[in-house]
């Protein structure tokens, strides 16, 4: 499991810089050719802020000179003077806007689309994961995964992190400036340096803890409001409100103390930045001055060297600051990567069904167990169910039924030496897993039904079905009347989970939905238990004319619903217990009971 | 603010003809600034940010608070990932505006204006030219922030979809993977994505459009301030190092500028955040606070049940309950029957005050529910819904959901009666196991009995049953209905059953049809009305196919035996 057992889980900073580079080249790297253009747009925005400085010192000397000489002498070099003096900054500034533009634009761009890119990357993964992943997850986590830490990752992505990258490039770029102004003072700027690495290192490893430990928080939070809002009705009906409200806090509370000690750590390491960086200014003007007063700087030289310095800190600065948002987005990366990693369903040799499927299923020696090496939730299970045939299971809850039906579309899968499913003769582990369930389909015990319309429900696994295929199904679980007199008929909207619809209304949508499919084995587990008797049995009768000739599975508790099977097979803790056929079995039952 | 200041200072002492030692003062000065700056920044960033993160707490949990109040009907129409993405994200959008930004700014003001008072003195000339400069940014910034608001707007409802589709789509992995789901699903949430990314995007460009313009005019306006300024020296109104001051001080004036137009971005996309948050915050409650003279009952009870004409629809024209008018004396057991969609569960919903009927009355002990306390009420009446929900908890903690005061021998009685204990001996950590959502896997039948067992470990005077037993197979059945017999003697009990197995023992029976009572008797009466609809219902479970003869020759059991299935209980006591 990704989200509990961090200690499994290698958090290193060595193994998030391995998944950042594995990110990178699975999503970024398309785009590598623009984030260059960007960068050097951007780096071309910052060089034209350079001469800045530089024309202003220069400017100032100059500015000096002209005071000087008598008003009225020197025409011509007023209009040069000005033309250097606005005219050139002007210039540079504009020119600077129109690249920062097109940068910021760009770099919009590419973190957009990589967004968008990721958080489909990171559904389809979803897609892919075996129902096994689902099972030991928590709704909430991976919608965190997929929204708040791919936003973390949107945050950093923008403009800024260009902007900080392209001030990093051209601090290296004035050193080179500061030594032609003044070597020796340049050299001493430079001792700021190791200062500002050695600020960094104190609090880096804190810092990427807390970041860690609050993205963590952030998504239990969204487990929780996941969790709690779709039960809504059972926290009123228990009076649990505050109760609630109390563990809801409690998780407020945890997360706000690590959110603290986040913006205190990184408010002591930027404190440290802005003291070396400001206190090394502060040295360095003063020497300034005393080298203007030396005689070995002009005035002018001084303002530019002052301002360099300004160029050459305030990244820094600026960089360590920027560190609690890097680290939140590395601890974001980490928690997509996790997720990323996860291994998939093999696909093994997938092999598409053929059409005509005769539907002949044949169980041998099955186990199965959840998790591996946990207790086996069914044991020894063998059965065939030659094609068209009813079988009816029976057993105690927690038998081991509904695990048994969800084997045979491989909703799990059998491990090695779990025995074997055959359909038709082949190995259901063979069959590719989209082919072999548009042809054994399950309806479900929890006859869950999705946000839309009463069509798109019910045309679920079968989008393409035509208007009278509905209208056949609705009519053989008996909803049509209902929906003919709903105002918006099929295109009336359900609520989520169904909510506007009752219990029976939902299992039989749910129903209809499996059997619009028509598919050669259709496998019903204990789907129509809300239903009244007398609905349930016409709807019973009802399904099997739907699709002759179709080999059906069917969990229930109700012994009347089962008379129909053709054979009957008792589940008791994963194995089968007794079987046979209804009447002999459900004959002895009472007896067998009674005794 | 300082430093610029202190900065000219030094030079110009530089520049003059006196000794080093003058050049001290200054420096200590600077050296001084630059501490006090640091102290001062970081000592806003720990204080901002902490305000923020107190926001945000105080805001969700307001939030969160104000969800337990809203009327279940709003949740009806509500996704709960539209829902989830208002608590998390829409909030986190406002933090970014409250996360130091607005106060830094505010500072930048402040900042701005002194700079902006000390150039206005160096002369009219550089006054009007500052004038100028702000009008223009002034009309940028008119032009802009509207049409960022309306995009962040669109952005944030385009989450909403996204958050839904995630919510249930992951909720129901095993409906998608069982209808081969997956291909649609992906093009769907593509589809989803993109249609979030064009208002994304476009609120970005505009953001980027609006800084870079505001950035360009602080640029051009420092750029304008040095050139009149050094006009002004030249015309010998200011000194060269007036003029260093002045630029460097224009330099601290437009800065903010672009701040301030970055943080109008934010503005602009927490207000559209909070409009949303305030659907929450300002919305009708679900049930306007009792009366005040309403008193707190304290004791259990009685458990006299009234509906008084009650009325119901969710949408105007499609009544639910019509004219529904029944009492149930306290202690005795009333079963509803009825087909699918006649209305029994809203007849449970509406004694929850999970809706108000929308005419008529319904009372509790002859006091109206609406005006006892809804805590009261909740406490007094235990519910085992249809579809089971186990938490993400330990089993432990989920059965004394709601009752928190429970210690472990009541939580291991109310096991026991309903046949949870054995299943939590044989969990890994007993009763200690973490079930639900990502926890131990559970049948569907094993989460029945947890909620049953939530229900007797409450032990409340009134209970509601809505077909609470029907994933038990059918000898786990009879073994909880033992137990629940036990429980609810002497309890006011409502039964909602579509199977006439679980209505035998109750007192009296009515029959539901198209959100009327059709009819409303004993077992034995209602049977005997051969035309009626319990009738039909119970020919049909039990008439055909007809029960194998065995079972009718049985010698009369006694109620309580659980070795016979349902039906054969069933006809012992009809023929008794």
């Amino acid at each position: 499991m990704i989200a509990r057992a961090t200690s499994s889980v290698d958090h290193s900073r060595g193994a998030v810089r391995r998944r950042l580079r594995a990110l990178e080249a699975a999503y970024l790297r398309p785009y590598r050719r623009q984030m260059a253009v960007a960068l050097v747009a951007m780096l071309a925005q910052s060089l034209v802020l350079l001469p800045l400085p530089w024309l202003q010192g220069w400017a100032i000397d100059w500015l000096a000179i002209l005071v000087k000489q008598q008003p009225g002498e020197a025409h011509g070099s007023l209009v040069a003077f000005f033309a250097v003096a606005a005219a050139l900054p002007l210039a540079c500034l504009l020119s600077r806007m129109a690249l920062g533009w097109f940068a910021c634009e760009l770099m919009n761009r590419i973190s957009l689309e990589f967004v968008r890119e990721l958080t489909d990357g990171l559904h389809r993964k979803l897609q892919r994961l075996p129902l096994r992943f689902f099972d030991r997850q928590e709704t909430g986590d991976l919608m965190a995964r997929l929204t708040n830490d791919v936003g973390t990752l949107l945050i950093f992505l923008g403009a800024g992190s260009l902007q900080l990258a392209a001030d990093l490039v051209l601090a290296a770029g004035i050193i080179v400036g500061l030594l032609l102004l003044c070597w020796p003072l340049a050299l001493i700027s430079m001792t700021a340096l190791p200062l500002f690495l050695w600020n960094h290192r104190r609090n880096e490893h804190g810092i990427w803890r807390l970041s860690r430990a609050v993205q963590e928080q952030t998504a239990e939070l969204y487990s929780t409001l996941s969790e709690r809002l779709s039960a809504i009705r059972v926290v009123r009906s228990f009076g649990a409100e505050a109760s609630e409200l109390a563990e809801f806090n409690q998780q407020l509370d945890r997360q706000t103390a690590h959110a603290r000690q986040t913006v205190r750590a990184t408010s002591w390491q930027s404190f440290g930045a802005m003291l070396i960086g400001g206190w090394a200014t502060a040295l360095l003007a003063c020497l300034a001055a005393a080298v203007v007063k030396y005689g070995a700087l002009t005035l002018g030289q001084a303002v530019t060297f002052i301002a360099y310095l300004g160029l050459l800190y305030q990244p820094l600065v600026r960089l360590s600051q920027a560190y609690g948002g890097i680290s939140a987005t590395l601890a974001a990366v980490d928690r997509i990567a996790e997720l990323l990693d996860e291994p998939e369903c093999a696909p093994r040799r997938a092999e598409r069904l053929p059409a005509g499927v005769r539907a002949e299923l044949t169980l041998r020696d099955v186990r199965f167990e959840y998790l591996p090496g946990g207790p086996a939730v069914l044991e020894g299970i063998s059965l065939h169910a030659a094609p068209g045939t009813t079988v009816g299971i029976l057993g105690p809850s927690g038998a081991g039924k509904s695990t048994l039906l969800s084997l045979l579309p491989r909703l799990y899968d059998l491990s090695e030496k779990g025995g074997r499913i055959l359909l038709d003769g082949r190995d259901v582990r063979t069959l590719d897993a989209e082919s072999l369930r548009r042809n054994v389909v399950l309806v479900p015990q929890q006859s869950r039904l999705f946000e839309g319309t009463i069509r798109f429900n019910v045309t679920y696994a079968a989008r393409d079905a035509d208007e009278a295929a509905v209208w056949r199904a609705l009519e053989a679980v008996e909803m049509a009347d209902l929906v003919r007199s709903l105002p918006q008929g099929l295109e009336t909207r359900v609520g989520e989970r169904g909510a506007s619809l009752s219990g029976g209304q939902r299992q039989r949508l749910a129903l209809a939905r499996g059997m619009l499919v028509c598919p050669p084995v259709l496998l019903l587990d204990d789907c129509t238990s809300a239903l009244d008797a007398q609905t349930e049995l016409r709807v019973r009768k009802q399904v099997a004319a739907f699709c002759s000739s179709q080999t059906r599975f069917i969990v229930s508790h109700k012994r009347e619903s089962l008379v129909d099977a053709d054979w009957l097979i008792e589940l008791d803790r994963g194995r089968i217990v007794r079987q046979g056929k209804p009447c002999e079995l459900l004959a002895g039952d009472a007896l067998v009971h009674a005794a | 603010m300082a430093g610029p200041v202190l900065v000219e200072r030094l030079l110009r002492v530089a520049n003059q003809d006196q000794g080093y030692a003058t050049l001290l003062a200054p420096s200590l000065l600077l050296l001084a600034a630059a501490a006090m700056q640091a102290v001062a920044a970081a000592a806003n960033g720990w204080l901002l940010g902490s305000i923020s993160v107190d926001v945000v707490r105080d805001l969700r949990r307001k939030l969160y608070e104000r969800l337990q109040q809203m009327p279940v009907a709003w949740f009806d129409r509500t996704p709960t990932g539209a829902i989830m993405t208002r608590l998390m994200d829409d909030v986190a959008v406002v933090q970014a505006l409250a996360s130091g930004q607005a106060l830094t700014t505010l500072l930048d003001v402040l900042t701005a204006l002194a700079a902006a008072t000390w150039i206005i003195s160096c002369g009219w000339r550089l006054a009007c030219l500052l004038a100028a400069i702000v009008g223009f940014y002034l009309l940028i910034f008119r032009a802009y922030v509207r049409r960022i608001h309306a995009g962040a707007l669109e952005v944030r409802r385009q989450l909403d979809h996204v958050f839904a589709q995630l919510k249930q789509k992951i909720d129901g992995m095993h409906v998608v993977r069982a209808n081969s789901g997956e291909a649609a699903e992906v093009a769907e949430f593509s589809q989803q994505l993109r249609a979030l990314h064009q208002p994304r995007l476009q609120v970005n460009r505009l953001g980027v459009a609006f800084s870079s313009l505001s950035t360009a005019v602080g640029g051009i306006g420092a750029a304008c301030v040095f050139a009149v300024g050094a006009n002004e020296v030249l015309a010998g109104r200011l000194t060269i190092g007036e003029l260093i001051a002045a630029s460097a001080l224009a330099g601290l004036l437009f800065a903010p500028v672009t701040r301030l137009s970055e943080l109008a971005s934010t503005y602009q996309q927490a207000a559209a955040s909070f409009a949303r948050l305030s659907e929450i915050l300002d919305c009708p409650l679900a049930t306007p606070p009792a009366k005040a003279n309403a008193e707190s009952a304290a004791s259990a009870a009685l458990g006299c049940i009234e509906f008084e004409d009650v009325q119901f629809r969710y949408e105007a024209d499609r009544p639910v309950l019509e004219d529904v008018s029944l009492r149930i004396e306290p202690g005795t057991r009333l079963a509803v029957v009825g087909p699918t969609g006649s209305g029994k569960t809203t007849l449970t919903n509406l004694l929850l005050r999970f809706y108000e009927p929308t005419a008529g009355r319904i009372l509790l002990d002859g006091q109206e529910l609406a005006d006892a306390p809804l805590a009261d009420l909740r406490r007094q009446i235990g519910i085992v819904p249809q579809e089971p929900v186990v938490f993400r908890r330990t089993l432990a903690e989920n059965i004394c959901y709601g009752t928190p005061g429970a210690g472990p021998a009541e939580i291991e009685a109310a096991s026991r009666a309903a046949l949870v204990h054995e299943l939590a001996m044989s969990l890994p950590d007993g009763y200690d196991t973490l079930v639900g959502e990502g926890g131990h896997p559970l049948s569907q039948g094993e989460r029945q009995r947890i909620t049953l067992a939530r229900l007797f470990c409450k032990n409340p005077s009134v209970v509601v049953l809505d077909e609470a037993t029907s994933s038990l197979d059918p000898a786990c059945e009879s073994l909880v209905q033992q137990a629940l017999d036990r429980l609810l003697s002497g309890r006011t009990t409502l039964v909602i059953a579509h199977r006439l197995a679980t209505v035998l023992g109750a007192d009296r029976i009515i029959v539901m049809d198209q959100g009327r009572i059709v009819q409303s008797g004993s077992h034995a009466e209602l049977l005997a009305q051969q035309t009626g609809l319990y009738r039909r219902l119970y020919d049909c479970q039990f008439g055909s196919p007809a029960p194998p003869p065995s079972e009718v020759v049985q010698p009369l059991p006694s109620a309580e035996s659980p070795a016979l299935p349902p039906a054969a209980l069933e006809l012992g006591l009809v023929s008794g």
